[in-house]
């Protein structure tokens, strides 16, 4: 019995040692949190991590756009393509199909590069230069990131999908259309991107 | 005296059908889960997938668990998605249970890292539990020793459901649309979580878009405490059935309500889930005398 006991001990410490992580890790700010928090990070990321808000504590707000056109060799630009309507309205004809995951990748395309793009205007070291300046230097610095050219590369392959031909560049968009009408609608431009640039 | 008896109790208190079924629930989920992402394995997938590589800077296990995210190791999802299933298949045979709930549990996480950036909270709640799925027995026989490890792992993968619940029921609790009430009409005017008819009937009938605000809200928040209750937790539970579907069928994230169902069975008590399971296996009998009497 003994033995029972201990072992009894051991996994109840191991449990509260987890569940004692786990809170810390889900609700402190372990970038700006002590030892402990930066410890609950490192016990939890990756194996552990999870985001449980689940709309929380605002439920989304907004539509989202990821859209794209060619430049095309001739100097004209095709009309704006949009993906994501087709795609949510394939994935409402079967909810049990994973459609609905191949309209997130394409509105992540857009999303992330955003986020970098904002993080780059947001930069304090350059804010005394003036808006004009550091929206110059924001693009010039995210042609460089992976989620920017990896969205050029999405709308690269779609405009081959759809036979456009003649493409020598991409340029792509992120729209955001906010349920209240008061909030209006944002659209975010990123540079164009001419296509067989060395990366 | 008393913690003697408690701890011979719950040594002694061997939760197998629970657990038994459990594991059905879980991995028949991961089974359909991965099944409809196989027609589109390399969107998903393939190194030349549109998914950004997000590598989290965390402990040594991330070698393991975001293997995909390497560029030497990128094309090798064939060699996890079909094992897995044989996993799978094992697991639901209940064939060497430790081994195939290992192999289910690093298979998936390692899939679904690649993954990481569209994956919803309950897949990450999916690859949580089945880490303590791993300590789970679900033969009846077993030392009282095996049977207290399964305790406690039957008792996290409880915890991790309770855990998400309160996240999300409390979370909404520090915003202001939830508790105005108008965050279901929010959510239902989006076309990514609703449906045209949803986004028109919520503008005529806002009275049921407060009621379906509300239901969420105080469903999440009552979960981590009514679920202890044995007289409430199954009425909370029906709730949650109607609340998943719900958010399946109108919002389209079905994976989500899917994978929180399957949890729910965890919370059954040993003696419910003898029931359910008898169910199961003579639903299983029939069909297999059908079978075989057309056979003859």
């Amino acid at each position: 019995m003994r033995k029972i006991h201990t072992l009894f001990f051991l996994l109840l410490g191991v449990f509260i040692f987890h569940v004692s992580m786990k809170l810390i890790y889900q609700f402190a700010d372990y970038g700006k949190s002590n030892s402990i928090g930066q410890f609950a990070y490192w016990y939890n990321v990756p194996q552990f991590h999870a985001n449980y808000s689940v709309f929380a504590p605002e439920p989304p707000d907004k539509r989202e756009f990821f859209v794209y056109r060619g430049y095309l060799k001739d100097g004209t630009k095709t009309p704006w393509f949009e993906d994501g309507t087709t795609l949510l309205q394939q994935a409402r004809e079967n909810r049990f199909s994973a459609i609905y995951k191949k309209w997130k990748i394409q509105n992540y395309l857009g999303f992330q590069t955003n986020k970098i793009y904002l993080q780059l205007l947001r930069n304090p070291s350059i804010q005394h230069l003036g808006n004009n300046k550091v929206k110059e230097i924001a693009q010039q610095q995210i042609v460089h990131y992976p989620q920017y050219l990896n969205a050029a590369r999405y709308a690269e392959t779609k405009l081959n999908e759809r036979n456009v031909e003649g493409v020598e560049g991409v340029e792509f968009a992120y729209l955001i259309k906010y349920v209240k009408p008061e909030k209006g609608f944002n659209a975010q431009f990123f540079p164009p991107k001419t296509l067989n640039d060395a990366d | 005296m008393m913690l003697t008896e408690g701890i011979e109790k719950i040594a002694n208190n061997h939760h197998y059908q629970t657990v038994w079924l459990l594991r059905r629930a879980v991995y028949l989920v991961i089974g359909f889960y991965f099944l409809r992402l196989l027609p589109f394995a390399d969107t998903f997938f393939a190194p030349d997938a549109f998914i950004h590589y997000y590598h989290f800077d965390g402990n040594s296990s991330k070698w393991i668990v975001q293997a995909l995210n390497f560029e030497l190791l990128h094309a090798i999802y064939p060699l996890l998605l079909g094992p897995l299933f044989a996993f799978l298949i094992l697991g639901l045979w209940g064939k060497w249970q430790t081994f195939s709930a290992v192999g289910v549990y690093l298979c998936t996480i390692i899939l679904q890292y690649k993954t990481i950036n569209i994956t919803n909270g309950g897949e990450q709640l999916l690859y949580n539990i089945l880490f303590w799925m791993i300590f789970l027995n679900e033969k009846e026989e077993g030392t009282v020793q095996r049977n207290l490890i399964s305790w406690f792992g039957l008792v996290a993968v409880k915890f991790e459901v309770v855990l998400l619940y309160f996240t999300a029921g409390f979370g909404k609790l520090t915003g202001t649309h939830w508790l105005s009430g108008d965050a279901f009409f929010l959510v239902s005017q989006i076309p990514e979580y609703s449906n045209i008819w949803m986004a028109k009937f919520i503008v005529e009938h806002p009275n049921i878009g407060y009621f379906l605000n509300y239901y969420t809200l105080i469903y999440q928040i009552g979960f981590p405490f009514f679920i202890w209750f044995r007289k409430l937790k199954y009425k909370w539970m029906t709730l949650g059935v109607l609340f998943h579907l719900g958010i399946g069928l109108i919002c389209g994230i079905m994976d989500f309500g899917l994978i929180l169902l399957a949890t729910y069975f965890a919370f059954y008590d040993e003696d419910r889930s003898e029931l359910v399971k008898s169910a199961l296996l003579k639903i299983k009998n029939a069909g297999y005398n059908t079978i075989k009497a057309k056979g003859d």
